[in-house]
């Protein structure tokens, strides 16, 4: 008798061949696909600019109007779409290290919601106008809130299923939260703001945004850093790691303080884009050997391509109203989500 | 020869009471018990993981307390019940996630962990498949992958939890196997068997824990009774011995 069904008992998803593409390549790969789409996000937008003309604008030479268009708009823009991707997609592999399951993403669990939710509380009060820094905090404040939850839950919490649910929980919340301040909002300025954070954008991003947020992603990345050997023994479960000499407590607070730090920063800067960190970490884990640790910085890179791609894909699409980045991540993103849930096999189930 | 030792007095208010014995260099010693004797955590406990209420544990004369998480983990390797993997990584990765823990601030300490790993995987037979995921193996050669993994951490101490749970015979004796090369090559096994008859029979010694005390320690020969089974099981039994092997048969 033969079984064709490919059911959850078979690793067919698992076992796949692993890539001879080494670690350093992948890197180089990473890194120059990076600068080819940073530039071309240099050069796309609606305003045609000839390709010679922007090489000038970029290298400081031509009209003044050009180089703003370049050096004030397309790059800072680009840069926010590029650091916003490199952040998500950082926090969402070290999360899926940390609560060893790779459904785990800051969208998914509700952790952007909350840095929204943050984000929107300080404009709908009008502190943003007063005091630059607030959103920044707000965001990183109601993202650490979010995922100080979410891994105390996961603790108690056995089940994928049970812990992807709380957080769509911890999601309709926040989203409740927000919808709440904007039917009330008595300044439409602040609602088309507010509407701004939910759906996600990096349009009108200006290179002092992007300087208010670098401080707190060095933050992010830095403390990441110090826990991807934790990650990756975090393979062999909590107790086993332990024993193996890993200070669990502090890999946890760790992990959970910078995810949250990221992806509140990237919510600030752009916010709330779901699914890049769950999609680019999907695909880099069988290039890196399903190492978590490992996975973080290549992750990080893929999302930072997929989100600066994805927006200028946003700006080159023919519409009167330019969609928003959030729509278009969660277009593309959402499907691959289902897809994994989907074809999850065995092996993480387990879990 | 060095001798090694440990001393455990442990007290833990209502699981563990007063536990007290100690291991020696090249022997596998068998803990054994009924369900919810304390076995688990008196090795929680010797591992750290969960604190006594009183008393302490001495290893090579010192108080573990005394002793940071690294150089804990640098004597003590644990084999955990639960063997699962969270993602599917390369066999030799596994492997070598045993030595987190490992001293690599020299030459010679990175030396001696490079040819732990080696020796670990060549002992648990993982050379052939050391580039397949473990997603793909069989709970034989997975059991063996963790074994190895504890291995590679090169400790003197090796705790294993229930380590032939749910192997069949043959992979069984492959464990048995090379838990006895790693006694021979000088480490203490200490392990925590659920099945009695196997226990016998591959154990230097045995200590049998009931309500979180001690009934008995000693050499097989001397520990192993019918009277002993059932006060520590309470089941009736008889034992047969024949060319070295016992045989206990359940009435």
């Amino acid at each position: 008798m033969v079984f064709a069904r490919r059911g959850r008992n078979d690793f067919s998803c698992a076992t796949e061949t692993y890539s001879t593409l080494s670690t350093k390549k992948l890197y180089y790969l990473l890194i120059s696909l990076s600068l080819i789409v940073i530039f071309l996000g240099c050069l796309s937008g609606p305003t045609k600019i000839p390709i010679i003309t922007s090489l000038k604008a970029i290298l400081g030479i031509g009209s003044p109007l050009e180089y703003t268009i370049i050096w004030e708009i397309r790059l800072p823009r680009t840069l926010a779409a590029y650091l916003v991707g490199l952040s998500l997609g950082a926090s969402g592999a070290a999360l899926q290290g940390l609560l060893r399951n790779p459904l785990a993403e800051p969208g998914v669990l509700g952790v952007s919601a909350c840095a929204s939710l943050g984000a929107t509380i300080v404009i709908y009060y009008g502190i943003a106008q007063s005091f630059t820094y607030s959103v920044p905090l707000a965001a990183v404040t109601g993202a650490l809130i979010g995922t100080t939850f979410l891994a105390i839950i996961a603790e108690k919490a056995n089940s994928v299923t049970a812990l992807i649910l709380i957080g769509v929980g911890i999601s309709s919340l926040a989203g409740a939260g927000m919808a709440l301040l904007t039917s009330i909002a008595p300044n439409p300025f602040y609602l088309s703001d507010m509407v701004t954070w939910m759906l996600g954008s990096v349009a009108n991003t200006s290179s002092f945004d992007i300087a208010l947020c670098a401080p707190f992603l060095c933050v992010g990345f830095l403390l990441l850093r110090t826990q991807i050997k934790g990650l990756s023994v975090l393979t062999l479960g909590e107790e086993t790691a332990g024993t193996l000499g890993l200070n669990l407590s502090r890999n946890r607070m760790l992990v959970v303080l910078s995810a949250g730090i990221l992806t509140g920063t990237a919510v600030s800067l752009a916010g709330v884009i779901g699914f890049v960190g769950i999609v680019a970490p999907h695909l880099i884990r069988p290039l890196v050997e399903h190492d978590p640790g490992k996975a973080i910085v290549p992750s990080a890179l893929l999302a930072a391509i997929i989100l600066v791609v994805a927006d200028i894909a946003v700006r080159l699409f023919p519409t009167d109203a330019e969609i928003k980045l959030g729509v278009v991540a969660a277009l593309i993103g959402a499907p691959i989500f289902i897809m994994i849930v989907y074809r999850r096999n065995n092996f993480y189930e387990q879990n | 020869m060095r001798d090694r030792s440990v001393a455990y007095r442990v007290q833990n208010s209502n699981l563990l009471e007063d536990v007290s014995f100690t291991l020696n260099e090249g022997e596998i010693v068998s803990l054994i018990g009924p369900n919810g004797a304390g076995k688990s955590t008196l090795l929680k406990c010797i591992l750290g993981i969960i604190k006594p209420t009183s008393g302490n544990i001495t290893l090579d004369g010192r108080d573990i307390q005394s002793l940071s998480r690294v150089s804990l983990a640098r004597h003590i390797a644990y084999l955990s019940q639960d063997k699962k993997l969270a993602w599917p990584g390369k066999v030799k990765n596994i492997v070598a996630l045993g030595q987190f823990g490992a001293d690599t601030n020299s030459t010679k300490s990175t030396l001696a962990t490079c040819s732990a790993l080696n020796k670990a995987m060549k002992l648990c037979q993982l050379d052939e498949i050391a580039n397949r995921s473990v997603a793909s193996l069989s709970g034989g050669e997975l059991a063996r992958v963790q074994f190895a993994r504890a291995i590679a951490s090169d400790t003197p101490y090796l705790l294993a939890d229930e380590p032939f749970a749910s192997l069949d015979l043959k992979h069984q004796k492959e464990l048995i196997k090379i838990m006895r090369t790693c006694a021979q090559q000088g480490t203490c096994n200490l392990v925590v068997m659920h099945e009695l008859s196997l226990a016998v029979n591959f154990s230097d010694r045995l200590i049998w824990l009931k309500n979180g005390k001690i009934v008995a320690e000693g050499t097989v020969e001397e520990t192993l009774t019918p009277e002993r089974i059932f006060e520590v099981f309470e089941v009736p039994s008889t034992i047969s011995c024949s060319g070295g092997f016992y045989n206990l048969s359940f009435n």
